[in-house]
């Protein structure tokens, strides 16, 4: 995205390689638009720092925080020296206003999160763990791109805990009921990814959990 | 003008939910309903469109399924856009891009509510805590600048939080062996005995009770070697991490630290021009720490020692192998330019 030098000037950050720009769990109001170099984010789970995402020049990211009050979800470090604009709730609408086509790609934005939080919210109505570990499944598949017909293994580079992340349920709890899956042969357990034998089967055992919710409404 | 004009009948379906579709309507005269069920109570709605109102822009931008059905109540004139089109008709007025941001943050926000209010047994309100335990992550990974930022964060935000002491005192830490100060004096580690060591991710509320002197301050002791190392001092450095090495294989607290030892080790052991003992030191730390954070540095500096030793093929296949392995980091671009060097092309 062009921008003109002046909006640097009022708005602009540098960050040199490795420098934090916000952090997990840290409150924050800003929002960022990459100029130059490469942000990763970041996330620690189970002791290990893993890469959610790379953003490359053009990317708006931490858009989320002139939303909701929200603690910041994860980590952004600058792997190269940086540029961004920094903006909040206060000088937002001065930037839509110069910036239409920016505006526009963060209406793009905001639509594709609005399906995510949707599609999170579907797992937490299940009324069972089983369904909402298989539903977890389901949704990194599509994700993914991975049909939920799928009957090959499917490779998921996630973890316990991030499962247990998306079901709202305790590490402890799901941990369990995936050794429970894995004694059965439904997937396989690995330090870090899980193989799902068959999608398939997870996807109607949601199906039916959700028809027999209905009916008892 | 942008876009065709369509009239529908009453009782016609406009689109199914479940429709991928490219198309955005606004609804010129008549009136449509927008059917769909609750995600939480699984009843069926029915959002009444009005003369002018725009409908399934949400699925068309995000390219996803139709959240809703689209039904003709009146006889009806639409306008029917291609996102291209919608596109080049908001970006010429952005206030109707403000209205949309307003209603769809507004969804976002309801959305974010109903998720939280399934998460509600969860220990939520407890950033601080886990603010914290990323500052520790951090330090534990040797990676001082990025702990110092979420320790200073912290204490921006809970100056008065359940960790700030234990907070200000890593900082102090952290900026001493970053300043140099201290260093290689053994003598200061006694002086601060309350100084909790971070081995673990487990959050420590009270400070450990010292065992009476004679725990190992694998932290203090870790900081002095880097310290030393930074002023260049790499044979002290070298000594003192293999004293440290020794003192904590016997310690299971120090367990988290071994592997940062024996990179540091072989660190030094490069800038005191001694490769191949430095290559044996990082191939039995790959060896036993698969895992490690320091692995694509450990596999670069093999690469480095074998350059220095004129084996040229074994330097370039292990630049090669750092920029096979994920997630990309700053050590990518060394070894690549180390390729370049070498004349190996990058792929």
């Amino acid at each position: 995205m062009k921008m003109d030098s002046s909006m640097f000037g009022r708005f602009g950050v540098t960050y040199q390689p490795d420098d934090i720009i916000f952090c997990e769990y840290e409150p924050g109001k800003d929002f960022y638009i990459l100029q130059e170099g490469r942000v990763k984010v970041t996330k620690i789970v189970s002791d290990m720092e893993k890469t959610l995402d790379i953003f490359h020049p053009g990317d708006i990211f931490g858009e989320m925080a002139i939303i909701e009050d929200q603690p910041r979800s994860a980590t952004a470090i600058a792997i190269d020296k940086v540029k961004l604009l920094r903006f909040n709730k206060e000088n937002f609408d001065l930037l839509l206003q110069g910036n239409p086509q920016l505006a526009f790609n963060i209406l793009k934005i905001f639509s594709n999160r609005i399906y995510d939080a949707k599609r999170r919210l579907l797992i937490l109505t299940l009324p069972d763990i089983e369904s909402k570990i298989c539903d977890a499944f389901l949704m990194l598949a599509e994700n993914q791109h991975i049909s939920p017909k799928s009957t090959n293994p499917v490779t998921f580079n996630t973890k316990v805990e991030e499962i247990a992340h998306w079901c709202g349920e305790k590490v402890s709890k799901v941990r369990e009921i995936l050794g429970n899956f894995s004694d059965t042969g439904k997937l396989q357990i690995y330090e870090d990814r899980i193989v799902v034998k068959n999608l398939y089967e997870m996807f109607r055992i949601v199906k039916n959990r959700r028809k027999a919710q209905s009916k008892e409404e | 003008m942008l876009g065709i004009l369509r009239n529908y009948k009453a009782g016609s379906i406009i689109y199914f939910i479940g429709d991928i579709g490219d198309n955005i309507y606004v609804l010129k005269s008549g009136a449509v309903s927008l059917i769909y069920h609750s995600i939480d109570t699984g009843e069926e709605v029915r959002d009444t469109i009005r003369s002018g109102e725009f409908f399934g822009v949400k699925s068309a931008l995000a390219k996803r399924p139709r959240e809703e059905t689209a039904l003709v109540i009146k006889p009806s004139q639409v306008l029917v856009l291609t996102t291209a089109e919608f596109e080049l008709l908001v970006t010429k007025n952005v206030k109707i891009i403000q209205n949309f941001l307003r209603v769809f943050s507004n969804q976002l926000r309801r959305v974010g509510k109903q998720v939280h209010s399934f998460l509600n047994h969860t220990d939520i309100g407890d950033n601080q805590a886990e603010l914290f335990k990323i500052g520790e992550y951090y330090l534990k990974n040797h990676k001082y600048q990025q702990a110092l930022y979420v320790y200073q964060a912290y204490l921006k935000y809970y100056k008065n939080g359940n960790f700030a002491g234990q907070v200000q005192e890593r900082i102090n830490a952290i900026n001493d062996a970053m300043e140099g100060k201290g260093t290689g004096t053994y003598a200061s580690i006694s002086q601060e005995p309350e100084t909790p060591i971070p081995v673990s991710s487990e959050i420590q509320i009270e400070t450990p009770p010292s065992d009476t002197g004679e725990t190992i301050d694998v932290a203090t002791k870790y900081y002095d070697g880097v310290s030393l190392f930074s002023q260049e001092k790499y044979e002290e450095a070298f000594n003192l991490f293999k004293s440290l090495h020794t003192a904590s294989s016997a310690d299971q607290r120090a367990a988290d630290y071994i592997s940062k030892i024996e990179f540091e080790m072989g660190r030094c052991l490069i800038s005191m021009s001694r490769y191949p003992e430095a290559v044996r030191v990082f191939t039995s730390m790959i060896k036993k720490y698969p895992k490690d954070e320091n692995l694509k540095d450990a596999l670069y500096n093999i690469g480095i020692a074998y350059k220095h030793q004129g084996d040229k093929a074994k330097a370039a296949s292990f630049f090669q192998k750092v920029l096979k392995m994920l997630p990309e980091s700053p050590t990518d671009r060394k070894a690549k330019k180390e390729l370049a060097a070498l004349g190996v092309s990058a792929s």
